[in-house]
C-alpha cells in the first residue's frame, strides 16, 4: 500500500518538476517569473487530447508533437510580449502582471475551444498492474516517472555536454560576456522559452491521461512553482527534486492528514518556506540578486 | 493651486452626479453601479498595497472573503447593525493582513506569491470550515442592510450608502497619501536603501499599508454581502484576486484616482460581456497584456499625459515650473 503510494507521489511529482524546470529555466535566462508557464501544462494536454482522442493518433507519436505545440506556444509568450516589453525597459512587475493576464488569455482561450468540461483520454501512455509480492504497481504511474526522468537527463545533458548548451547557461549567467565571445542572446533566451515551453506541455501530456483534460489544469503550475521554490529558486536540480519532493508530500498529506486540505498543505509549506529558508534546499541564486 | 482647486471642484460634481443616480437612471443602471462601486472600494485597498506601498498582493480576494462573512455572520446570527458589522468586517480583515503581513519580509515578485498562496489557503478554508461559512453551497439569509430602524432595502438606497462609504474610504486614502505616510511609503517604493538610509521604518510602514488596505477590502466585502445578501468561496477565489489586480493596474497603478476609474470602468466593460463567457476572461487578461505592454500608467496615466499635452493642462504645467524655479 505504501509502496504503490509512494510511487504515485513520485509519479506526479515529476510532472511538478517538469513545469517547475520552465520556470527555473526562463527565470535563469531573464530573471522574469513567467506564471504563463502553467498554460503550457494545459495546452499539452488539451492537444494531446485531441490528438489521441479525435484524431486517434497513438499517444507515443503524439507526444512529441505536444512538445512541439508547447514550444512554439512559449516562443511566441516571448516574441509577441515579453521581448517587446524588455526593450520598452518596462518595470519587471509589470512584467509578471502581463504573465498573469496570459493565463486568463490561454486557458479561458482553451476553454472556447475545448469546452469546459473534463476529458478523458483513450489512450494513455501506460496502462494495467503488475503485482510483485505485496506491491501493487501501477504501469502508467512507472510509465509517468519514466519519461519524466528521462527528459529531465536529456536536459542535463543538452545543457552540459553541447555547444547550444553551453551557449545558453553562458547567455543566463552573464549574458554582456556571452554576447561579448559571439553567442547570440536572444537567439538563446527564445530557446530557453522554446525548451520551456515543450517541458510543460510533456508535463500536460503525462498528467491528463491519469486524471483527465480540462482548460483549467494549467492550475498544478502553482504547486510547481512552490515545487521550484523548495528546491531553491533557479537551481536545475533543485527543481527536479522539489517536484518530486512535493509530489509526495502532497500524496502522503492527503492520505495521513486531510485529503479536503491537502493544497492547503502544500500553500502553507511555501509561506513558511518563504519566510523560514528562502533560498530552499539546494539553494537558490534568485534570493541574492532580487 | 490653480489644479488642486481645479481637481477639487470636479471631484464634487462627479460625486453630486454619482449620488443624483437613482433620481433619473433606471434600477438596472443602479445595480451595476452599485457593483461597480463595491469593487471601487475593494480595488482602492489594493492601490494602497500596490500602489502606494509598491507590493503587488495576489491574495486580496481573501480579504475581502474575510469580511464579507464577518458582516454575514454577524447580521445573520447575532443580528449586529449593518454599520457595526462593516466595522466589524473591516477589523476582522485587518487582522488577517496582520498575519499576511509577516511576508513583507519578502520582496518584489516573492511577496506576490507568498500572498497568492496565502489567498489560496484562505479559500480552502472558506471551502472547508462548513459549519461557519456554509461551504461551497454558500452563506444565504442575509437580512436587508439597515441604519438602526431605517430600512437600506430599496436599491437606490443601498447604492447611496456604498457611494458614502467609498466617498469616505477615497478621502481618507487621498489624505494618508498626501501625509507623512504616504510620503514615507514612495520613497520605500522607490528606494528602500535611500528609504532606510533617512530613518523610515521599513518595515513598519510596509505593514500598516497592508493592514489598511485589507480593512479597506473587508468593508469592501461587508458591502457586496449586502448588496447580494448571499455570500459563497467562488466570490472569494484567485480569480477574483487577479481581477482586483487587472482592475488597479488598468486604471493606473500609481494614483487612488485610477483604482476608482480601473473599477468602474472594467466591471461596466465585464457587466456587458458577461453574456459571453469566456470569451470576456480572454479580452480581460488581453486587457491586462496590452495595458502592461503600451499603458504602464493606466487609463490614468493616459488621462495626465493628455491633460499636459492639452493647452490648458501645458500652461498649468509651464506656471507651476516657473514658480518652482522662482521658489
Amino acid at each position: 500500500m505504501l509502496g504503490a503510494t509512494l510511487l504515485g507521489g513520485l509519479a506526479i511529482g515529476s510532472v511538478y518538476s517538469l513545469i517547475a524546470l520552465g520556470f527555473t529555466l526562463i527565470f535563469r535566462a531573464t530573471g522574469l517569473i513567467n506564471f504563463a508557464q502553467g498554460e503550457m501544462a494545459t495546452l499539452g494536454a488539451l492537444v494531446g487530447y485531441s490528438l489521441v482522442s479525435d484524431l486517434g493518433v497513438p499517444f507515443a507519436a503524439a507526444f512529441p508533437l505536444v512538445m512541439l505545440v508547447g514550444a512554439v506556444a512559449s516562443l511566441s509568450i516571448d516574441r509577441l510580449v515579453l521581448r517587446p516589453m524588455r526593450r520598452a525597459g518596462v518595470p519587471e512587475v509589470n512584467m509578471v502582471i502581463a504573465t498573469v493576464g496570459l493565463i486568463l488569455v490561454i486557458s479561458h482561450g482553451a476553454k472556447l475551444i475545448w469546452g469546459a468540461q473534463a476529458l478523458s483520454y483513450t489512450e494513455g501512455l501506460a496502462s494495467g498492474i503488475v503485482r510483485v509480492g505485496h506491491f501493487v504497481i501501477s504501469l502508467q504511474n512507472v510509465a509517468i516517472l519514466a519519461v519524466g526522468l528521462v527528459l529531465m537527463l536529456a536536459l542535463h545533458l543538452f545543457l552540459h555536454h553541447t555547444r547550444t548548451g553551453r551557449g545558453l547557461r553562458a547567455a543566463a549567467t552573464d549574458p554582456l560576456m556571452a554576447s561579448l565571445s559571439g553567442i547570440d542572446v536572444n537567439l538563446m533566451r527564445s530557446m530557453t522559452a522554446a525548451c520551456a515551453g515543450a517541458l510543460g506541455a510533456a508535463a500536460g501530456a503525462l498528467l491528463a491521461p491519469m486524471y483527465y483534460a480540462s482548460f483549467d489544469i494549467g492550475y498544478i503550475a502553482f504547486k510547481a512553482f512552490c515545487a521550484a521554490v523548495l528546491g531553491g529558486f533557479g537551481n536545475i536540480p533543485g527543481a527536479m527534486i522539489g517536484g518530486l519532493l512535493i509530489g509526495e508530500i502532497e500524496t502522503l498529506g492527503s492520505i495521513y492528514i486531510s485529503s479536503e486540505y491537502k493544497d492547503a498543505i502544500v500553500y502553507g509549506l511555501l509561506i513558511v518556506l518563504l519566510l523560514a529558508r528562502p533560498s530552499g534546499i539546494l539553494g537558490g541564486r534568485a534570493w541574492r540578486s532580487a | 493651486m490653480a489644479e488642486r482647486i481645479a481637481s477639487r471642484t470636479t471631484m464634487v460634481v462627479v460625486i453630486l452626479i454619482a449620488a443624483a443616480l437613482p433620481l433619473y437612471a433606471p434600477t438596472w443602471v443602479i445595480t451595476l453601479f452599485s457593483r461597480a462601486l463595491i469593487f471601487a472600494s475593494l480595488v482602492l485597498g489594493l492601490q494602497i498595497i500596490a500602489g502606494q506601498a509598491g507590493q503587488i498582493s495576489l491574495g486580496h480576494a481573501a480579504f475581502f472573503g474575510l469580511g464579507a462573512y464577518t458582516a454575514a455572520i454577524l447580521s445573520r446570527d447575532y443580528g449586529v447593525p449593518f454599520p457595526l458589522a462593516m466595522l466589524a468586517a473591516a477589523a476582522a480583515a485587518a487582522a488577517g493582513g496582520l498575519v499576511m503581513s509577516v511576508a513583507v519580509r519578502v520582496r518584489g515578485v516573492y511577496f506576490a506569491i507568498a500572498t497568492l498562496a496565502f489567498g489560496i489557503v484562505v479559500n480552502l478554508l472558506f471551502v472547508n470550515l462548513v459549519d461557519i461559512t456554509g461551504g461551497a453551497r454558500g452563506f444565504t439569509g442575509i437580512p436587508a442592510a439597515a441604519l438602526w430602524s431605517f430600512s437600506i432595502e430599496s436599491q437606490g438606497r443601498y447604492y447611496l450608502l456604498v457611494l458614502a462609504v467609498l466617498v469616505l474610504q477615497y478621502a481618507s486614502l487621498v489624505r494618508m497619501a498626501g501625509g507623512r505616510f504616504g510620503r514615507a511609503l514612495r520613497c520605500i517604493r522607490e528606494n528602500e536603501l535611500a528609504a532606510r538610509s533617512v530613518g523610515i521604518d521599513l518595515v513598519r510602514y510596509k505593514i500598516q499599508a497592508i493592514v489598511a488596505g485589507c480593512a479597506w477590502a473587508g468593508v469592501a466585502g461587508a458591502l457586496m454581502t449586502g448588496f447580494l445578501r448571499f455570500a459563497s468561496p467562488e466570490m472569494f477565489t484567485l480569480l477574483q484576486s487577479i481581477d482586483a489586480v487587472t482592475m488597479l493596474v488598468v486604471g493606473g497603478i500609481a494614483s487612488p484616482l485610477g483604482a476608482l476609474v480601473g473599477a468602474v470602468v472594467m466591471s461596466v466593460v465585464t457587466s456587458n460581456m458577461r453574456s459571453l463567457g469566456a470569451l470576456a476572461t480572454v479580452v480581460d487578461g488581453l486587457l491586462i497584456v496590452l495595458a502592461m505592454m503600451y499603458l504602464p500608467g493606466g487609463l490614468a496615466g493616459l488621462a495626465r499625459q493628455l491633460w499636459r499635452r492639452s493647452s490648458w493642462g501645458g500652461r498649468h504645467d509651464r506656471e507651476r515650473q516657473l514658480g518652482e524655479g522662482t521658489a
